[in-house]
């Protein structure tokens, strides 16, 4: 809906906020590299690691921890993982795998022959350690295999399994969580001869209940976007749990959460909606499309339509982490955390009706199986159970090849046209 | 008896129906990381699943574009009828693909008998504690299912059929040790497949009597360039077949339908349920099962053992574990000597002319 004075269509935009504190997260994101490259300096170690790896004991250690999901985020929004992608496919590793894997592996190629991106949030160093884990899929220790080609560095592998079928409010049973902190000891261990430097107990204590604090603070904030109309979209959220997902365990992530539960409680109490005449409300499932997270005002803009939640990243009820058992509180919360079709099924249900939810809209990133496999089955059973409209996307989290624009948004245009429908 | 093997591969879910008509219970399982041992104490008959050249119809409707189609392809079948036969399926947490299909063969198919395995990512002692508990639980769903104990003697007794499965199958491969071998690969690959839709005590029976056949017969191969076949789950010895209709001979194989399916033995010595636990952890493990040198160990040694001239890479598409390893494997190889050729497939027959050509043009390079 451009003229033709105006030049070429921008098919991909950032994401407009409502939130005045998600403003403060990219400066936050920056600041984790700075400390990375610092400890650098200082001779303190970096180590680089996916979901699934407890970061309080990291922080806990004075060990900088570099998420690189998140990275590779970064990569995609600054436009630039398509080429770090095919680095990456030209060193042999195929174009239909994780495209967080892929991008990450194409900055590792550059790092080692001098070349570092700084307009990447400054860039990340090179690792120290690599830590993986193997809860949710199989690229996440395949991933960390490839990146030990890159760099001489040690590898730590934990391996963390969720009970099959476990229900959203269920806890892993004891073994599951037995066999989580049986491998913590070997980890301290690993980060012990690493660091040089003993693990401080009291100091993984106070980390554990940071910890504790920012997860009941951010499910206050889920309870608080109940209302109606929605106070805090999912475009913000992609950007609000940051801390959540990279902070972990810090004093940082705590005052963070304060901020967010604030604004959001207040424009809850003055009724501001993200926007004025909110028509539709809808749920997001899937991993965001991180090079063009404008796609979900595109809802707004032009049907009235908001994401008031989503499955993605779901902590709307996190255990209660206990600092005096603070190994076995990080395995009750990392071993429910990879749940099957079934569970995002049950979990869909649940907020639709929580949040009066008029639709859904899946994502189907096409190289993460993990957070897309089972997508069409799930809009098939909520279809049967619940008679909710479902849109499936198709593209990608990061690789921006696979995404095409004029395609996807005819497709919203379509599924809002049934939405309409469904809600007279 | 290679020609009841073959046939048996052929015709092999026909095969087991008439199995169940005349004995019972079938339980379907996928990978070779469930040990069927427990469901053979059960006195059920295990099945691996496994797919086919028929063309995709229905689970298209229901699998993401990324599935493995190996797996797209069983789910398939199942969903027109053609597992029907079975009793149920035990379902282990091998790769991302396998994994997911769980909630959706349930509701689509509905087994009567369902189970999930969960299954430890890395080999350390509280991984093989934590796979325990696992088969425990697995045995006493099985309990519960046939209405009676599985005790430790019917276990250990299984685990000695198993064995002597493993045993013969290592023979029967070894008969392509020499130049030229006596077993072509297809041969050996419907040899191993055939035995995973029949009892293991009739497949003893059917592989000692192949291995005396093949023993006495004369070579109807040529000595020529011996290639080794790595990758999972080759369902289809018409890939096999193709690659030695290149003039070669696939002399070894490191798949998940091969070899690492009967390399390691159980311990007999150990309490059944542990000696499991123990053997299925510590098995040659696929990519999908941290670290990786193990395998990379028991590719070596094959290849040497088998006087192996180039390595061909079977990778099916999408799938993760063997994807992220091949560029690492390629180097490993180069540095032992080794040429690798990487050959993607599918899993619809289709593109062979594609697949003719590349091959044709590696064997030239190896210099056959």
């Amino acid at each position: 809906m451009t003229t033709a004075a105006s030049g070429p269509i921008q098919t991909t935009s950032k994401s407009r906020k409502s939130l005045a504190t998600s403003n403060e997260v990219y400066g936050m994101i920056k600041q984790i590299y700075r400390n990375a490259w610092q400890a650098k300096e200082e001779g303190r170690k970096v180590a680089w690691l996916p979901f699934g790896i407890p970061l309080e004991l990291l922080y806990a250690m004075d060990v900088a921890p570099v998420f690189i999901e998140q990275f590779a985020s970064v990569t995609a929004a600054k436009k630039a993982a398509v080429d770090l992608c095919e680095i990456a496919e030209a060193d042999g590793y195929s174009v239909d795998l994780c495209s967080y894997a892929r991008s990450t592996i194409g900055y590792a190629h550059k790092m080692i022959r001098g070349e570092i991106d700084t307009s990447l949030a400054g860039g990340i160093p090179a690792p120290d350690l690599l830590i993986a884990s193997s809860t949710i899929c199989d690229p996440r220790i395949k991933w960390f295999e490839a990146l030990i080609e890159y760099f001489d560095i040690p590898l730590f592998v934990l391996d963390v399994h969720s009970p099959p079928g476990l229900g959203r409010r269920e806890e892993p049973s004891q073994r599951y969580v037995d066999y989580f902190v049986s491998q913590m000891p070997a980890l301290v261990e690993f980060l012990e001869a690493q660091t040089g430097k003993k693990l401080e107990m009291n100091r993984l204590r106070e980390a554990v209940a940071n910890a504790d604090r920012a997860a009941q603070l951010w499910k206050e904030v889920y309870e608080l976007r109940k209302s109606v109309p929605s106070p805090m979209g999912t475009e913000d959220l992609f950007t609000a749990m940051v801390p959540i997902m990279n902070m972990s365990g810090t004093k940082g992530a705590v005052d963070f959460y304060q901020k967010i539960r604030d604004e959001v409680a207040a424009r809850v109490a003055n009724k501001q909606g993200v926007i004025r005449d909110e028509r539709y409300r809808l749920l997001w499932s899937g991993l965001p499309p991180w090079f063009n997270l404008g796609l979900l005002n595109y809802f707004q803009d032009a049907h009235q339509a908001v994401f008031a939640i989503e499955t993605s990243y779901y902590r709307g009820n996190p255990i209660r982490f206990d600092p005096e058992k603070p190994f076995e509180s990080l395995a009750r919360e990392y071993c429910r955390q990879a749940g099957g079709a079934d569970q995002m099924i049950d979990l869909c249900s649940d907020l639709i009706a929580e949040y009066q939810i008029d639709g859904v809209v899946m994502h189907n990133a096409r190289s993460c199986k993990a957070a897309s496999y089972g997508q069409a089955y799930a809009k098939d059973i909520l279809a049967e159970r619940l008679g909710v409209p479902t849109l499936i996307i198709e593209s990608d989290m990061v690789d921006e090849r696979n995404y095409s624009d004029a395609d996807v948004k005819w497709r919203i245009d379509s599924f809002m046209e049934t939405v309409r429908h469904s809600k007279r | 008896m290679l020609q009841t093997l073959e046939e048996t591969y052929q015709r092999r879910r026909e095969k087991v129906k008439t199995h169940k008509k005349d004995q019972g219970l079938a339980m379907g399982y996928f990978c070779c990381n469930v040990p069927e041992e427990i469901v053979h104490a059960a006195g059920i008959l295990p099945v691996r699943i496994l797919g086919s050249l028929d063309p995709i119809t229905e689970a298209d409707a229901h699998l993401e574009t990324i599935v493995c189609p190996f797996v797209r392809s069983c789910f398939d079948l199942a969903l027109k009828g053609e597992y029907d036969f079975l009793s149920g399926i035990i379902l282990p947490h091998s790769c991302d693909s396998v994994e997911r299909i769980y909630p959706i063969w349930n509701h689509y198919i509905k087994p009567r008998f369902s189970h999930y395995v969960n299954l430890p990512h890395t080999a350390i002692p509280s991984a093989v504690e934590f796979y325990l508990s696992e088969l425990i639980d697995l045995r006493q769903d099985l309990e519960t299912f046939v209405e009676r104990p599985i005790s430790d003697a019917d276990l250990a007794n299984s685990i000695r059929v198993y064995n002597e499965n493993r045993s013969l199958l290592r023979e029967l491969y070894a008969l392509r040790k020499g130049d030229p071998p006596l077993l072509s690969g297809a041969e050996a690959l419907f040899a191993a497949l055939a035995g995973t839709s029949m009892s293991k005590e009739q497949h003893n029976e059917l592989l000692r009597q192949t291995i005396v056949e093949v023993q006495n017969r004369e070579s109807r191969l040529q000595g020529r360039t011996r290639i080794l076949l790595c990758g999972s789950e080759i369902d289809n010895v018409e890939f096999v077949q193709l690659i030695e209709d290149q003039g070669v001979n696939v002399v070894a194989d490191d798949l998940c339908t091969g070899s690492r399916y009967f390399w390691d033995s159980v311990d007999e010595k150990k309490e059944p349920l542990a000696a499991l636990a123990d053997r299925y952890i510590n098995k040659i493990p696929c990519p999908r099962t941290y670290p990786p040198e193990k395998r990379f160990e028991h590719i070596r040694q094959l290849a040497a053992d088998y006087q192996v001239d180039g390595v061909i890479l079977h990778t099916m598409k999408y799938c993760d574990p063997h994807l992220y390893d091949f560029p690492i494997l390629r180097r490993r190889l180069e540095e032992a000597g080794l040429p690798l050729l990487q050959l993607e497939d599918d899993h619809s027959g289709a593109a062979t002319g594609q697949l003719r050509t590349r091959i044709q043009a590696f064997v030239e390079m190896l210099g056959g």
